[in-house]
């Protein structure tokens, strides 16, 4: 577990979106439409990208892939992808707090 | 109820669907002997049960048990599972790895096979033969030539059933559409980097690939505005990246029959003003085109050796002016022209191929 979170932490800010995409189990297509509506257009993923990150985090065990009725690709978030997950999202919490703490200062 | 079936490890799908058939005739599957190849079955009522069988995969369990399979037997690597009405099912990615393997050893097996028997022929040749008589009877000489024949045979019947079980495993679609008109392009594999453009090029004029072969490409009228085009190349085709790709929208036209140094073609459709979906980014694929080159240099450069090396100690025999005009200076001639179309070839490729670097290049610096 510390390797891992060695490795994906912080996170790339596309891995992040692609593993916080999976609360539910999505195909690729979905979590490509997904993190375009989470981003309102702004990151449009190419399959590279999904592929090249879907299949780090399945050898790393965060995510899992199953096949669907009609035999279609789905991955669904692990239980240590959603360790890895809430770890990276407190992080990004505190960077949001402090943020906020200055708000209406001057830089 | 004992049931044998020798290949079934190597037809899932069709081993699945049997057990399922089987079970709505009521004989529920009890056991699988994986030595002697036996299933035993019982009979119950009827019922509408879907089989799985999956290899490996030891991650899913529990989530799989979660999802509502049941499990009729593990044993050593295999799991059998059944399930009413499942709505997902494991991965088969280990199962796809496992027929690959096989393949691989097998062809491998074969490859020695061939290779041995050639040495043996050649050297009985040189025993037997003298120049006066023929020492080897017809009899012999048929069943040299029978089991020179044979593995070769064997061989290209396993990369046809290896492909078949691939694309069944992958689950490619081969959406061919009706294509109008076909150009030969001998030779294709050996200059990817020029057929990718020229592909491109063909799409501009209004025409895009719907089939693919080793010497042919098939068009029709372009249906949508752009149509772009990849050219794959991986050690081993991946499962998983096959269907990813596929789910893309990239459609599959071609692979190459090898369970090793797996060559594909896909295209995808896209409307104007559509962004073009990358399947690699630049490093990547340069990555990947490097080592294509190097791969498909590989046996051309050996042709270029081999025939120029034959044609270098033998030539004399040419100009010999009291020699007369025997088959040896036509093959030598032959010989001579294989090597320098194979110069051109490998040429030809590298030119192609720091193009497309070039390309690649103005790329990455806008």
């Amino acid at each position: 577990m510390d390797k891992l979170i060695k490795k994906y932490i912080p996170m790339t800010e596309t891995a992040f979106y692609i593993l916080f995409s999976l609360t539910v189990p999505r195909h690729g297509y979905g979590i490509i439409k997904e993190v375009a509506q989470l981003t309102n257009g702004r990151i449009k993923l190419g399959s590279g990208t999904i592929y090249g990150t879907l299949s780090k985090m399945q050898t790393d065990g965060m995510i899992e892939i199953f096949a669907d009725e009609e035999r279609k690709t789905i991955y669904e978030r692990t239980e240590v992808g959603n360790q890895i997950l809430v770890r990276e999202m407190k992080r990004i919490e505190e960077l949001y707090s402090n943020i906020a703490r200055f708000k209406g200062r001057e830089l | 109820m004992r049931k044998i079936r020798w290949m079934w490890s190597y037809k899932i799908g069709e081993t699945e669907k049997w057990l399922d058939e089987q079970a709505k005739a009521g004989y529920r599957l009890q056991h699988v002997n994986t030595w002697t190849r036996a299933f035993t079955f019982e009979q119950t009522e009827p019922s509408d049960m879907q089989y799985h069988i999956d290899y490996k995969n030891p991650k899913q369990e529990i989530r799989l048990a979660e999802a509502g399979w049941e499990t009729v037997q593990k044993k050593g690597k295999w799991t059998i599972r059944k399930m009413q009405q499942p709505k997902m099912y494991p991965s088969r990615q280990d199962l796809f790895k496992r027929l690959q393997r096989h393949t691989i050893l097998l062809s491998t097996l074969l490859g020695l096979v061939f290779t041995y028997i050639s040495i043996m022929t050649i050297f009985s040749m040189l025993l037997f033969s003298s120049p006066t008589e023929s020492g080897i009877s017809l009899a012999t000489q048929v069943v040299m030539i029978a089991l020179f024949i044979a593995p070769a045979f064997f061989s290209i019947y396993l990369m046809k059933y290896y492909k078949r079980q691939e694309m069944k495993l992958l689950n490619i679609e081969q959406h061919h559409q009706a294509p109008t008109f076909k150009k030969f392009r001998l030779g294709w594999s050996y200059d990817v980097f020029g057929t990718k453009k020229w592909l491109e090029k063909m799409a501009d004029e209004g025409y895009e690939a719907v089939k693919v072969s080793i010497f042919s490409f098939h068009f029709k009228e372009k249906s949508t505005e752009h149509i772009d085009y990849e050219f794959l190349y991986m050690k081993k085709a991946d499962a998983h990246y096959y269907q990813f790709n596929q789910e893309m929208g990239w459609q599959h036209l071609f692979s190459t029959n090898s369970a090793r140094w797996n060559t594909s073609i896909w295209s995808k459709p896209r409307q104007e003003g559509e962004e073009k979906d990358e399947l690699m980014d630049v490093h990547e694929r340069k990555k990947m085109m490097k080592r294509q080159v190097g791969f498909m240099t590989v046996f051309p450069l050996m042709l270029v050796f081999m025939n120029g090396f034959v044609f270098l100690i033998n030539y004399p025999i040419i100009f010999d002016e009291q020699a007369e005009f025997s088959l040896l200076s036509i093959i030598l001639c032959l010989n001579l022209a294989v090597a320098i179309a194979m110069i051109f070839v490998v040429l030809k490729m590298w030119k192609n191929y720091w193009g497309a670097m070039k390309d690649l290049n103005a790329q990455m610096v806008y």
